[in-house]
């Protein structure tokens, strides 16, 4: 493991602590179908450098805490050590304090591990965001 | 909102009590072993290794067993796992998420040379899932345990 992960993790393991937030409910394939299109875009945002839909994403207090600089300077990190985005495999789910932390395998140009891909979901109302998220 | 956790305790952490981080830096302690590589192809292979492995861990936090626990560690993990540090390890894991009662398999990623095997844990003293994490690697035909955490 050349420790890249753990070190990028520190960047974007922003986790916010809602004051009110609740799990997603259902076994994997609800968690799947609703965490999937949360980190497809969060993912995309990191290719593109899109500060403003990553923000679109993400739960209040999380984005009170991840400002833009912050935010340029994790995706290049995660870039220069990963390279881009390849593809991912659903892992599983669990819950913890009231939130889904949503795990996948995945894949990255320029490393040949496996990388670990935590997302950390709360849901508010009928809305998903994004609480965290982390490369390991 | 859980009962007494107030905003500030919530911002302080309530999330996950903050047990597992901590419990894990005595244990995340990776080896890098030069001549190495990783316990199989698919997750067959992976849980026929990693599934005795892990319950011979559980089994020596169960019963304080350090002998036990440490049968599939690393030398370098050995070393860095004293009894005294693994006493009060399982102490503290068992004052906060509990005893271990049930896993479910989750997968494996190959990392470096060595396996990356997870697994969700329900403990009694707590309602969150538990992420255990247990890093194996081959070496010499032997199967050794480089890194373990509960997240």
């Amino acid at each position: 493991m050349r420790n890249i992960a753990v070190f990028l993790a520190a960047l974007f393991c922003l986790i916010a602590q809602p004051l009110s937030a609740d799990v997603i409910e259902g076994a994997d394939e609800q968690v799947e179908k609703i965490a999937n299109p949360v980190l497809e875009v969060l993912l995309e945002c990191l290719e593109k450098n899109d500060y403003q839909k990553y923000l679109s994403q993400a739960d209040e207090a999380h984005r009170d805490l991840l400002t833009r600089d912050k935010y340029i300077q994790a995706n290049t990190q995660v870039k220069e050590k990963m390279g881009k985005y390849i593809s991912r495999e659903y892992i599983g789910f669990l819950n913890q304090s009231n939130m889904t932390v949503a795990l996948w395998k995945a894949r990255f140009t320029k490393i040949d591990d496996d990388v670990l891909i935590k997302l950390v979901i709360n849901r508010k109302g009928d809305k998903y965001y994004a609480a965290g998220m982390w490369f390991q | 909102m859980r009962p007494g956790c107030g905003f500030n305790k919530i911002r302080k952490g309530c999330f996950m009590k903050g047990i597992v981080f901590f419990s894990l830096a005595l244990f995340c302690i990776i080896a890098q072993p030069v001549f190495a590589d990783v316990i199989g192809g698919g997750d067959e292979e992976v849980r026929a290794v990693a599934e005795p492995i892990l319950d011979t861990i559980l089994e020596g936090f169960k019963n304080n067993d350090y002998v036990k626990y440490s049968t599939h560690l690393d030398q370098t993990l050995k070393e860095a796992v004293s009894e005294a540090k693994f006493a009060q390890t399982d102490s503290q894991i068992e004052s906060s998420i509990g005893e271990y009662v049930s896993r479910e398999y989750f997968g494996f990623l190959d990392q470096g040379q060595m396996t990356v095997v997870l697994w969700k844990g329900d403990f009694d003293n707590t309602e969150d899932d538990i992420l255990i994490k247990l890093v194996i690697s081959k070496r010499d035909g032997e199967y050794l345990v480089t890194g373990l955490w509960f997240q």
